[in-house]
Parts: C-alpha cells; sequence; structure tokens
C-alpha cells in the first residue's frame, strides 16, 4: 500500500470516499502516524507544526468534517505529553496544571499558541508513535467496547426507536438481540433514506422492525422507551450535530420524557461549539428526476442538524456514560488545552 | 481496431479532450481579451468546472486543445496553476497547440497524428458544467464495445424536463437552446445504437422517420428533442476516422457519415441518454445567464459557488434562505439615515448579518410593473473578495467580481460584473456582460444583451442601447496588434454622445471586424438580433446568435457555387465536381435535398457569370448546362429528384427574376437536349402548380409555349407507343 499522502486523505474526504466516521478516524491516524514517523522534524514544536498543518487544511476546505480534525488534536495532545513527560518535571507539571482548571482554558478569546516544544529530543519520535500505536489499539475497540453496553442499557420488551442509518447503532441492538427481545422502530432518514437499509439490517439479526417516515416520530414517541441514535459530532457544549431530522426526533422525545441516548465513540468528541457550521446540499438531492419545478422556486437543503444538550439524556461511548453537561470535562481530558485554538 | 485487447487491462488510464476553441463564441468584445473557457462563471473560469467534474470522475489525464492565439499561453498557465494547486499528483492537465485547428475534425486528425489518444477517451467541449457520473457511462461504453465490436462512439445526452413556468426571459433562453443544442434521436431499444440523428430545427411537433428504419429493427425508442452537451465517449478508431475522411469537420458530419455509409464502413454508434446529473453548456451568453443561475441554484453540486474548484477552500459565505454568496471580506455598508434614494421598494428585506447587510429582493407579490426582474423570488447574488456594495443597491441573478464597489441605488439584474469595476450610484444594469477594470460614472443605463468591454469607461447619464458591445479601444483593422496601440494609432476619438462626457468607450460594430468569415457571420447575426430587440423592446433577442444550421447552409451554398465557377474555368471532369460536392456537402452535413437545390441553382448562375453580364443569356446558361450535364445528372435519379430540379429553378425566379426569359429554353433543353426532365414530371409539376411560390404564375406564361407542345408530343408519343405495341403484338 501507498505511503498516505495529506493530498490523498483531503480528496478522499472530499470526494466522500469514506463509509464511516470511523474508517475517517482510522485512515487520518494512518496519516498522522505516516507523518511522524517519516516527515523530518528535529523538535516537538516542528511536530506539532507539522500535524496542526493537517487540521489547518481540513478546516479551511471541508469544515463540517471533524472527525479529522479531533484526530489530529488528540495527536498533539499525546506528542506534548510525551514531550512533557520526556522532559520530565516542571512541564508536567504545567500541563497537568491545565487538568485542574478546564473552564479557563475553554475560554475562546485567549489566542493561545502551541506549546513550546523546543528541545530536539531523539527518542520522542519512538515513544510518540508508540502511543499512537495504543491510541490505534483503543480506536478500534471503540465499537466492540459501545456494542457490549447493549445488553446492560435495553431490557425486554422495550419500544426502542432510532433514526436514520449508523453502524454502530446497529452493532449496539444486534448484540442486545442475543439476550433481550425487544421492538425497534425506525425513521427512515430522508432524503437519503438509509434508514431502510437500516430495518433491513435489524430484521434479518431478527429483531422486530418497524419503518415509519421521519415527521411521524412525534405520534410513534408515546409508545417509545428509550431513543437510541448514533452522531456524526459531540459538540463541546454537549449538543450533537448529526444528520437531519434528529432534532425533531430529540424534540419530541423531550417532549414525552423519553431518554435519549447517543452512541459515539470518544474520537467524535469535538472541540467546536454550537452549530456553527452548517454544510448546505443541492436542490436534486429532494426534488425527484423530471420535475418540473420553476426557477424561481427556491431550494435550500442543508445536511445537518443540531440537537441542542438540553435533549441529549447521556452519550453511551468507549469509556463511560457521560452526560452532556460534563462533555467539557471529558474534552479537557483528550486534547490539550492549547489545542483548542488551532 | 487491431489494440482491442488492451480493453481488458484495468490499468489502462482515461483520456479526456476538452475543445477550447468551442464552435460557438461570446463575441469579440469578452473573447478579444480573454478566451471563452477563461470567463468566470460565477467568479470561477469556465474551464475549472470541466476540469474539477473530470477529477471528481477519476479521469487521469486531460489533454487542453487549443488553436495557436494569443490567449494560449493564458490557457496553459491557467492548466499549470490548476494541477500544481493539487501538487501535481492528481489529474494530468497537457495542453497541445496546434497552428491550423478550425474544427473538431481537424483537432481529431492531429490528435491522431501525434498519437497522443491510446484508447478509449472523452471527448467534450471547454464550456461544458456537469456533473454526470462519467465512470458509469465509460464503463457501459466499455461494456457495449466488448459486446459490440464495430461501435466506436458513444453520445451521452440528458433528457432533461423542459421548465414550464419561469420568466419570459428564461422562457426565450429554452427556446434558444432548443434551437441549437438539441437533436432528435430515433435508437434502437434493445441495443441503444443510434440509427438517426438530427439537430432540432423547427418547433413542430412532427418528427418523420425514415420507414427502412423500421425494418431493420422492431422496437425504436425516439427521443425528439434531447439535449446535447456535446459529450462522447470514444474508442481510438474515432481519430483515425476522422483523419481517413478529410470532410468530417464536427461530431454531426461524424455521427452522419457512420450512420449513412453503416454497411460500407462497418462502424456503429450508440448514444447513452442520462437521466439524472446536470450537464449544461455555456454556449452562448444566454447559456451562461443560465448555467450561472443554476450553479448558484446549486444544480450542478459539488460544484457550488462557496468552494473554490481550484484549492478547494471554502471561500464564500452562503445563505441558503437568499441563495446569496459573498467573499467574508465583501463589505456591505449600511445607508446612514437618509434613505430618500434607496431603491428597497415593496416587499425588499434587509438581512442583517451582524456586519454584513445584504439587501436582497423579494418580489411575491410583484405588480405587473415589475414582473421582469430575474427569477422572481429569490436574489441569487455572488460577491467576491474586497468588494464593497452599498446599502442602496439591489442585486438579482448577478455575480460581482472581487475588489468592486457599488455605490448607492445601483440596480443589477442579471449583470456579470468582473472584477475591478466600479459602478457609480444611480446605475441601472440589466441582462449584461461588464468586463475587468470597467467605470460606470453616475446614472448610466447598461441595457439588456450589453456586453462592456474591459477597461471602459462610461458616462454620467448615459444610456447604451440593448445589444451594443463596447470596447476601450477603437476597432481598427488589425485587432490582432491591439498591444501596439499608442497615442498615433488613436486618432479615432471617443464618441461622447455613445459614452458620456467622461466616457471612453467604442462601439465595436459587426462590419469593423472581419477577422474571418466565422465571426463575420456571428457579427451580423448578432446585429439582427439587435434590431429585432430593438423593435420589440424585446431583451434577450440581442444575445441570438444565427443557429449553426443556417450558417452552415450559406457556407455550403457559397462553396459549391465557387467549386462550380472554378471547374467551368478549368473544364474539370464531372466526377471530380462530384466529388468536391460531396466533401462540401459532407462538411456542412447538408441533405441531399439541398444539395440538389444547390447544384440546380448554382449551375445557372454560374451561366450567367461566366457571361460576364449581370443579365443572364441563354447562350452562357447553356455553356454551363453543357458543361456540367453530367453532374446534375448524378444527382438526379428518381422522379421525386426531377420535381426538386423544377423547384430549385422555380425557387431561383424568385430571388433573381432576371432568369425569367430563359427559362422555356432551359426546361426544353433540359428535356430534350439533356435528357434530364422526362415530359411527364414536368407536365405534372406544371398542373401541381409549381412549388406554389410567387414567381410561379409568371413562369406559367413564359413556358406556356413549352407545354403546350410537351402535351402534344406525350399523346403523340402515347399514340406512337400504342403503335409499337400493337406492332410488337402483330409480330
Amino acid at each position: 500500500m501507498a505511503p498516505p499522502t495529506k493530498q490523498d486523505f483531503i480528496n478522499k474526504l472530499r470526494l466522500e470516499k469514506f463509509e464511516s466516521e470511523q474508517s475517517k478516524a482510522e485512515e487520518s491516524l494512518a496519516l498522522l502516524e505516516h507523518i511522524v514517523a517519516n516527515a523530518s522534524w528535529q523538535t516537538g514544536s516542528e511536530l506539532l507544526t507539522l500535524l496542526r498543518n493537517v487540521d489547518i487544511e481540513v478546516s479551511a476546505k471541508l469544515p463540517w468534517e471533524t472527525t479529522p480534525r479531533n484526530m489530529v488534536q488528540r495527536a498533539l495532545k499525546i506528542v506534548v505529553d510525551e514531550y512533557s513527560s520526556c522532559v520530565g518535571g516542571v512541564s508536567a507539571m504545567n500541563t497537568s496544571g491545565h487538568h485542574t482548571f478546564p473552564q479557563v482554558t475553554m475560554d475562546p478569546t485567549g489566542g493561545v499558541e502551541l506549546p513550546k516544544c523546543d528541545q530536539a529530543l531523539p527518542d520522542l519520535r519512538d515513544r510518540v508513535l508508540e502511543a499512537l500505536a495504543e491510541y490505534r489499539a483503543e480506536l478500534e475497540q471503540s465499537d466492540e467496547l459501545i456494542a457490549v453496553q447493549g445488553e446492560s442499557k435495553i431490557h425486554n420488551d422495550e419500544v426502542i426507536l432510532t433514526f436514520d442509518w449508523c453502524g454502530l447503532v446497529l452493532a449496539f441492538l444486534t448484540r442486545a438481540a442475543k439476550k433481550r427481545h425487544f421492538h425497534v422502530i425506525v425513521a427512515e432518514g430522508a432524503p437519503t433514506y438509509q434508514g431502510h437499509r437500516m430495518a433491513e439490517s435489524l430484521s434479518r439479526v431478527g429483531i422486530q422492525t418497524t419503518l415509519i417516515q421521519d415527521c411521524a416520530v412525534f405520534p410513534m414517541m408515546s409508545r417509545v422507551n428509550k431513543v437510541i441514535i448514533g452522531t456524526r459530532t459531540v459538540l463541546s457544549n454537549g449538543g450533537i450535530k448529526t444528520d437531519l431530522g434528529a432534532a425533531a426526533l430529540a424534540s419530541a422525545a423531550k417532549f414525552y420524557c423519553v431518554p435519549l441516548y447517543v452512541c459515539t465513540p470518544t474520537y467524535k468528541f469535538s472541540r467546536i461549539s454550537g452549530e456553527e457550521v452548517n454544510h448546505c446540499g443541492s436542490g436534486s438531492a429532494i426534488i425527484p428526476i423530471n420535475t418540473p419545478l420553476p426557477s424561481s422556486v427556491n431550494v435550500a437543503v442543508s445536511k445537518f442538524d443540531y440537537v441542542p444538550p438540553e435533549n441529549v439524556t447521556s452519550f453511551i461511548t468507549n469509556n463511560r456514560g457521560i452526560a452532556p453537561s460534563y462533555v467539557y470535562r471529558h474534552l479537557s481530558e483528550l486534547y490539550d488545552p492549547a489545542a483548542y485554538h488551532v | 481496431m487491431a489494440p482491442k485487447v488492451e480493453v481488458h487491462e484495468e490499468s489502462s488510464i482515461l483520456q479526456a479532450v476538452i475543445l477550447t476553441e468551442c464552435d460557438i463564441d461570446y463575441g469579440t468584445a469578452i473573447t478579444h481579451y480573454n478566451p471563452k473557457v477563461l470567463v468566470p462563471l460565477a467568479n470561477t473560469p469556465l474551464l475549472d468546472y470541466t476540469l474539477a467534474w473530470l477529477e471528481r470522475c477519476g479521469v487521469d489525464e486531460v489533454i487542453v486543445y487549443c488553436r495557436t492565439n494569443t490567449h494560449t499561453d493564458k490557457i496553459k498557465q491557467h492548466c499549470k496553476r490548476f494541477t500544481s494547486r493539487r501538487e501535481d499528483c492528481g489529474i494530468k492537465v497537457m495542453v497541445v497547440v496546434s497552428e491550423d485547428c478550425l474544427n473538431l475534425g481537424d483537432a481529431m486528425r492531429d490528435l491522431y497524428s501525434k498519437s497522443l489518444l491510446k484508447d478509449d477517451f472523452i471527448l467534450l467541449q471547454g464550456d461544458l458544467v456537469a456533473t454526470l457520473d462519467l465512470q458509469d457511462i465509460v464503463a457501459k461504453h466499455k461494456e457495449n464495445r466488448l459486446s459490440d465490436k464495430s461501435m466506436i462512439m458513444t453520445c451521452v445526452y440528458v433528457n432533461k424536463p423542459t421548465e414550464t413556468t419561469t420568466t419570459t426571459a428564461a422562457m426565450e433562453g429554452e427556446e434558444e437552446r432548443g434551437k441549437e443544442v438539441t437533436a432528435t434521436l430515433v435508437t434502437a431499444a434493445d441495443t441503444g445504437k443510434l440509427l438517426l440523428h438530427r439537430r432540432t430545427r423547427s418547433k413542430s411537433s412532427k418528427i418523420s422517420i425514415p420507414t427502412e428504419l423500421f425494418q431493420a429493427s422492431s422496437d425504436l425508442l425516439t427521443y425528439p428533442a434531447a439535449y446535447d452537451p456535446s459529450l462522447a465517449i470514444c474508442s481510438e478508431v474515432v481519430p483515425s476516422l476522422f483523419s481517413d475522411n478529410f470532410d468530417y469537420g464536427s461530431r454531426d458530419s461524424l455521427l452522419r457519415g457512420v450512420i449513412e455509409q453503416e454497411e460500407l464502413l462497418g462502424y456503429s454508434i450508440r448514444c447513452q441518454v442520462v437521466q439524472d446529473g446536470y450537464a449544461c453548456r455555456a454556449s452562448t451568453l444566454q447559456q451562461y445567464q443560465r448555467v450561472s443561475g443554476e450553479v448558484m441554484r446549486r444544480e450542478a453540486y459539488p460544484m457550488v459557488c462557496e468552494s473554490s474548484l481550484t484549492s478547494h477552500r471554502i471561500r464564500y459565505t452562503y445563505d441558503p434562505f437568499t441563495t446569496t454568496y459573498w467573499e467574508p471580506s465583501a463589505k456591505f455598508t449600511k445607508g446612514n439615515g437618509g434613505t430618500s434614494e434607496v431603491v428597497v421598494g415593496a416587499g425588499t428585506e434587509v438581512v442583517d448579518a451582524g456586519t454584513v447587510i445584504i439587501t436582497c429582493n423579494f418580489r411575491g407579490n410583484g405588480g405587473a410593473s415589475e414582473v421582469r426582474l430575474g427569477n422572481g423570488g429569490t436574489s441569487e447574488v455572488v460577491v467576491g473578495a474586497g468588494t464593497e456594495v452599498d446599502a442602496g443597491v439591489l442585486l438579482t441573478a448577478s455575480v460581482v467580481g472581487d475588489h468592486c464597489t457599488l455605490s448607492d441605488g445601483v440596480r443589477a439584474n442579471a449583470a456579470f460584473i468582473m472584477n475591478n469595476v466600479h459602478i457609480k450610484s444611480g446605475c441601472k444594469l440589466d441582462h449584461c456582460y461588464i468586463g475587468d477594470d470597467v467605470v460606470l460614472e453616475e446614472g448610466v443605463v447598461v441595457s439588456s444583451g450589453c456586453v462592456v468591454g474591459p477597461g471602459v469607461r462610461l458616462g454620467p447619464h448615459v444610456t447604451i442601447p440593448p445589444g451594443t458591445q463596447l470596447v476601450s479601444r477603437p476597432p481598427s483593422s488589425t485587432p490582432d496588434h491591439h498591444d501596439d496601440f499608442d497615442e498615433t494609432t488613436r486618432v479615432k476619438e471617443a464618441d461622447p454622445s455613445i459614452c458620456g462626457v467622461k466616457g471612453k468607450a467604442f462601439i465595436l460594430l459587426p462590419e469593423e471586424t472581419n477577422q474571418d468569415d466565422d465571426d463575420d457571420d456571428e457579427e451580423s447575426s448578432d446585429d439582427d438580433g439587435r434590431s429585432s430587440g430593438q423593435d420589440d423592446g424585446d431583451s434577450e433577442d440581442a444575445l441570438m446568435m444565427m443557429s449553426d444550421d443556417e450558417h452552415s447552409e450559406n457556407e455550403f451554398r457559397r462553396e459549391v457555387q465557387e467549386s462550380l465557377m472554378n471547374g467551368m474555368s478549368k473544364k474539370s471532369a464531372a466526377e471530380n465536381m462530384v466529388l468536391e460536392i460531396n466533401a462540401s456537402r459532407h462538411a456542412y452535413n447538408v441533405s441531399m435535398e439541398d444539395v440538389l437545390t444547390t447544384v440546380t441553382q448554382g449551375i445557372l448562375r454560374a451561366g450567367q457569370k461566366q457571361d460576364g453580364g449581370t443579365e443572364p443569356t441563354w447562350p452562357g446558361i447553356n455553356t454551363a448546362l453543357k458543361c456540367f450535364v453530367d453532374v446534375l445528372r448524378n444527382y438526379v435519379r428518381k422522379g421525386r429528384d426531377q420535381l426538386l430540379v423544377l423547384n430549385a429553378i422555380e425557387k431561383l425566379m424568385v430571388d433573381s427574376p432576371e432568369f425569367l426569359p430563359a427559362t422555356q429554353k432551359i426546361l426544353f433543353n433540359l428535356n430534350q437536349t439533356f435528357e434530364i426532365l422526362e415530359g411527364e414530371v414536368i407536365l405534372h409539376w406544371y398542373k401541381k402548380g409549381g412549388a406554389g411560390t410567387t414567381a410561379f404564375t409568371t413562369i406559367k406564361t413564359s413556358i406556356a409555349q413549352f407545354i403546350e407542345w410537351l402535351e402534344k408530343d406525350s399523346e403523340d408519343e402515347e399514340d406512337s407507343e400504342d403503335e409499337e405495341d400493337s406492332d410488337e403484338e402483330c409480330s
């Protein structure tokens, strides 16, 4: 296999050739490992700059792709940690000092520079690679770790509502179905209708499945026990940014006091906040072919939905269950405080 | 046909050929400064759309083919920039320049001789904006090729729904587009083989299909008007076919040739009519406007205005609610209180996005007086970097380039404003193209269909009539050496009545640009359009160009006349003449009927010219007829052809009645001496009332004597035949 290059990776991202967020995460990690192993750098700062360039490029070209950027920030954190443990003493204290006051570093106005790692340490490269390999192992296990929680979260004869296609939710439900008997309602997820695929997969593993329209979630909600959905991004305020239709679903769940769980690996936790980036699609996605629609009709198609944190009950992650109000805390563990402002 | 085996190889690279010298141009005021393919559409050069699409479709190598002219370097540089942005690891772009490439056929022949095309390739024009799934199309093409070795080309058409309810402006565009770029197709339903290809000419609802097509195949699939994006997947046979047949000029002539001589060549062509995806050529300025609107409405998704096609960066902020794009550095200043002359009319809304204010136009309830503005409901505006737009500006369906200033009270509808343009208050722009560095002083009104070339100054307070092309330098007899302009050559001063007191502009008159025939025709047709635009106050006509067909017919007529004149003076052999005429016929893609008409009239005219005088005399015509009788005989095969000859003669009388005295002699000789026209046919034609033109009555009187004689003759003949028959029976 050819070594991964930044250009190839971004092209692949741009042409939407990745099947899932997981593959995006794995491939971006491979790219970062390649940069650490093969790029010419001497000091920690140089490496940090190299890694950060990936982040900058992705954010300029594809600002809605958060997973690769999360990976970069995670790598930055690993480099800084390894560097400080190499140097030892003072700087290690410094980083841990940030941990004790995470709310200070969350301040978006502070133009924080990348931490200074000016010393050339010969064994930094190996140590970083080692840490990245560890992280890779964690990454590859994350789906499995979430799926095993299925049977503890779902009880017999419950009605679960899910939405659109999500491999993680499918694995979660499939695992639960081995021990439990329950009913799943799938909202179809227009205009891509990936919910159809979800319903098909669920029924194939022997789960009783009902497919409904996205707009029919409200009348259905009164009989639902739990809503379990996947997401594309977990925002720093504890809200989520995901496929269109989730916000209505979450509001309906809130109205009927149905708990809403979001299955997400920790790499989807992003430092961006609010619904600041919405990517707009094309009208041709929702208008059937050969519909004579006059050009004076303005068709606006957005791709993502924003679910505010108050509508999310809990995140089911590979580490533990996390409440939306604790996302910030988790973020400060995952990423270096300085990396918030790349 | 030999290197067939290569098709199986997975590693073969996919090539595409982009022709930058498109068959239709935007007119000299634009293309003199910038090649057509680099004209920005929504602030991105047209060529970038094509390249980005090909890249997205996984094309490995692109050959950008252009003719040597002043723009060659620009295209080269642009392509270099495009690839270097991708760190040269993405799509490969090769610019091939040729000295004398006039049409697609020449380009193909040249590429064949340079042997740059190895395998199947994609052939397209540089002004195409498309999002079709090429990989799918190419895969189908290869599959078809494997099953049918004689298949050499797949033509791609788009079956687009025609828009039913649009503003009048768009409707006219539709008609125009129908004339130019749709084709009537008849294909075999099972294989998709193309059996008939015809440019849609009339708006009539009838299509005539030759009956022999039904004999060949039981199932025919007909597309009355498929939109033709001039896109084809060609096998390596196509360039060799072009080089074998020097008279194939365009893809249409190749189609015609291959379909007509299927038995002879043993090749066939298939077509794919694609349902989904977007494809449209910005071939004329009207189409440009249309495509621009469609790109702004994101129909060409994922190629959208806010992301740069060169660097893929997000360059504009997009407001989906009003379909407005603006560069973050663009300034939209707020008017300070005194809003007396602000043009925000009823139903206009001001959207406040932080420091950015866009005035946009909502015409939900639009009164009858304001119907003709833009596309009704949306504003569809793109505003480039560093541009300053004042609060009172009203923009609809327009594109504003980088570093422009638009002062208070400017109204622009469907205006395409390039970079560094300064428009002062009170200007009104409507359906026009404003080039780089233009300055419009206060109160300039640019009417629809105008093209304001780069560097022009206008104003204050002038109105530019519809369809005017303005340039900043006086149009001179040596337009190719525009760099040499200095004080000495500027004898002509700009006319203040046209461009205003502070202005500096010259009207580009159609007569003054005799660069070559093509340009000439285009300009004059522009002129036609302009006058009609003034007549009915109708703007869109102004941009109308003469249709290709009409143009080629005229060309054909001229060429045939020339070869007849030459043949007469050189006493060429008849078969050589036929060959020559047939060559022109293929080159211009003319039907047999038209050929016969043209040849008949041409021979008679040749006789007139040979005589030297303006009055046609019988001796002159007689020598011409004698000279070309074999040529004519070659084309007259059936009784119907004889009628065509007669009709052609009649039509000639309509145009030039001076032939009238000679008619009787012409007919008599064609009948008796040369035995081309049978007496019966003439009588039949005569009784039916000829072709029904105005000239027939006069002809009728002048040939009455001949007809009378013919009638008598035929009776005699019948008698004698009867006698002969009876004789035979006896013996």
